[in-house]
């Protein structure tokens, strides 16, 4: 039987602070972002200096965490400008930077009081790996995506350090860190945060006779996404410390359904494990705001073909974010709206905030901007008044109902 | 003096090579990838005994992802290579190191983590810990291999010749497919191909491998590489036909710049889909939005 420990942490990416701001709003524990230099998302809008000391601010006063990702690999001199990186990071009071590169953390340890997070690109998968990083100093480590179930109880029964995992998002096709099919086939680096995703390419399968082998689809090396929702109660009972969402580059609704969803799981199972019981709902919403399929991955099996993804949509599946709550006036129950997607009188939605319970309401009555009844919200970021019986507040999200 | 190491393709080409190479590294099986042939530990054996009686230097790689129930054939494996008089071995995984520094095994590490040995400052970081050689990545400018080759006291390995590993996966990304789409395994060997340009891909009992298209040759910057003071070279044969592989060899040997042009033609023409890689391409890595 193992023994429960202390309730984890849900680690959401941020890309920027407002995103940062609603991930710790819908539940996230702490938040993952990268700042201006050194980081693997080196095309996302990231952090300046100034953008973490205010992240750090809003996310300490809420008694919450930032993490800043320091994890390329390095070049030659890109190391001349590593310290005073650092001590600038130590000055904006980041919980913790997440590297990749040694050097980083010999820089970081020798120089500052940064707490340093072992990236998932150097692919830790054993105890002795992970015994060798501890003595190196480091005091978490980000396990790589291949992790099993029984890696992991083997990994925290035998040695004393926090285990973060990834629970939720894209996976690379490969072992994090032996990909350079984007460095050989477009001249960008993966390992320094240019990755083209040669992974979501297709090809054309030849055997070793070079004879074409035809199917309805190109091959391709494309995986489902990863969900863990069905897994949290037996991870938090394996003792995992931290579990982390994917995706600094994803919209505040992706973000916000997301934590939100993970936020109930992991509450629900930590408040009454006993008479826990996996509600089923939260896949359907997960998977409505999903890129693509999502399905367990490493922990629980080998992946086989089931895991792959050859034939299915590939888009950025937000048409089931209808607007963002502005305003409520509880006499006239009249809600504030801001569009994002098209919705009209009849349509069965739901809103979901961190200050309420989920409501289901269908929509009876919008009023435009010029107090004028209509039919239908067509127009993106268009201001509607419409009628919510329950008490609501900014930033509430409105979906379609799952 | 720069050393020339040959991945041999199988134990005939070592004895072909004994004179042409100053030191072979060879795989064992189910602990190393990416690599030509994967011995049992009782080859390993009479490999090692066969090159010791000719003073040559034997590295073997154990460069695969661990995971925790490989554990014990790691350990036992490192263990037996003790007793044998091998020169280093190469590893990916940490827990290599890890065992080897708990049981003060007698032969040296070479850091291999294919990708990630792009600095000095890292080799130095490793060499620290009594790392005494590295195996450099390929996706580095020839002037970045040399102000590595002058920053560290770490001995330095450089691939220059041979098809270059671009990916490792535990998934079975072929099998999949052909199962996915009901046709039927044919071996392990594949191409994937896009625009003209073909990719030798494997699928094996240990995950999915994807090689450059191209092979890489160094043959002229080794002359470079040779005045810099750059310990090893590499020659690597997978998937190269023997007879070719061993003439390369031959070419390494007898380099010299009066020869250096009439050897690099020679080269194009016996293969043809040859290139410099990386040595004179620079990577980026911020790019313009919908670049």
């Amino acid at each position: 039987m193992i023994k429960k420990r202390k309730k984890p942490e849900l680690l959401a990416p941020a890309g920027d602070l407002v995103r940062l701001k609603w991930a710790l709003n819908y539940g996230a524990d702490a938040v993952y972002i990268g700042g201006s230099m050194f980081g693997l998302r080196a095309n996302a809008t990231n952090f300046t200096i100034e953008e973490i000391k205010e992240a750090t601010s809003y996310a300490h006063n809420l008694g919450k965490k930032v993490y800043v990702t320091v994890n390329i690999i390095l070049h030659n001199q890109e190391s001349e400008q590593l310290l005073s990186y650092l001590k600038d990071l130590e000055e904006a009071n980041v919980d913790a930077i997440i590297v990749g590169d040694p050097t980083v953390i010999d820089v970081a340890i020798k120089n500052t009081n940064l707490e340093v997070h072992l990236s998932t690109q150097q692919s830790t998968l054993n105890r002795e790996a992970v015994a060798f990083w501890k003595n190196q100093g480091i005091t978490r480590i980000v396990m790589a995506r291949e992790t099993s179930r029984e890696d992991l109880i083997d990994i925290i029964n035998n040695v004393d350090i926090e285990i973060e995992t990834f629970i939720h998002g894209a996976m690379c096709a490969s072992m994090s860190g032996r990909c350079v099919l984007s460095n050989f086939l477009t001249a960008r680096d993966a390992n320094r945060g240019g990755c083209s995703q040669i992974c979501r390419w297709e090809f054309d399968l030849k055997d070793e006779n070079n004879n074409l082998i035809e199917s309805e689809k190109d091959f391709t090396f494309c995986t489902k996404d990863l969900v863990m929702l069905k897994h949290i109660p037996e991870m938090m009972d394996i003792g995992i410390a931290s579990f982390k969402i994917e995706g600094r580059m994803r919209s505040i609704y992706y973000i916000a359904t997301v934590v939100s969803t993970y936020r109930k799981v992991i509450d629900e199972y930590w408040n009454n494990p006993e008479n826990y019981q996996y509600n089923k709902e939260y896949e359907k919403i997960l998977s409505n705001c999903a890129n693509r399929e999502s399905i367990d991955q490493f922990f629980d099996t080998t992946c086989n073909k089931d895991y792959q993804y050859y034939i299915g949509r590939e888009e950025i599946s937000n048409q089931d974010f209808l607007g963002v709550i502005k305003e409520y006036d509880p006499k006239t129950k009249m809600a504030t709206v801001e569009q994002r997607n098209y919705f009209k009188i009849g349509d069965e939605v739901e809103i979901f905030g961190p200050n309420i319970d989920t409501i289901t309401t269908t929509i009876e009555e919008i009023i435009d901007e010029n107090d004028e009844n209509i039919e239908v919200v067509r127009h993106p970021l268009q201001i509607v008044k419409i009628k919510v019986d329950y008490e609501v507040f900014p930033d509430n999200l409105i979906r379609k109902k799952c | 003096m720069t050393k020339i190491m040959v991945i041999p393709k199988n134990r005939k080409m070592i004895d072909n090579l004994i004179n042409k190479s100053d030191a072979f590294l060879i795989g064992i099986e189910n602990l190393s990838v990416n690599l030509p042939a994967y011995y049992k530990l009782n080859e390993v054996e009479e490999i090692v005994t066969f090159l010791k009686n000719n003073n040559k230097q034997i590295f073997v790689s154990l460069n695969m992802n661990i995971r925790n129930e490989n554990l014990e054939l790691l350990e036992s494996t490192m263990q037996k290579l003790n007793d044998m008089d091998i020169d280093g071995i190469l590893y990916y995984d940490m827990a290599v190191l890890n065992l080897w520094k708990k049981h003060q095994f007698k032969y040296d590490l070479v850091w291999a983590q294919e990708h990630f040995a792009t600095n000095y400052d890292t080799c130095n970081y490793y060499n620290s810990l009594g790392i005494k050689y590295g195996l450099l990545s390929t996706e580095i400018t020839l002037d970045e291999v040399k102000d590595i080759v002058k920053n560290t006291n770490m001995l330095l390995i450089l691939p220059v010749f041979g098809y270059l590993p671009m990916f490792t996966s535990f998934r079975h990304l072929v099998n999949n497919y052909l199962d996915y789409f009901d046709h039927q395994k044919s071996g392990n060997n594949y191409y994937m191909e896009k625009e003209g340009k073909k990719y030798p891909l494997i699928d094996d009992n240990n995950g999915t491998f994807v090689y450059s298209g191209n092979i890489i040759n160094g043959l002229a910057e080794t002359i470079q590489l040779k005045e810099v003071g750059l310990d090893y070279i590499l020659l690597n044969s997978f998937l190269i036909d023997d007879q070719k592989f061993e003439k390369i060899v031959e070419m390494f040997n007898t380099l010299d710049k009066d020869n250096v042009d009439e050897l690099d033609n020679e080269i194009f023409d016996m293969f043809g889909n040859v290139d410099k890689g990386f040595l004179y391409k620079e990577t980026v890595y911020k790019v313009k939005k919908n670049d």
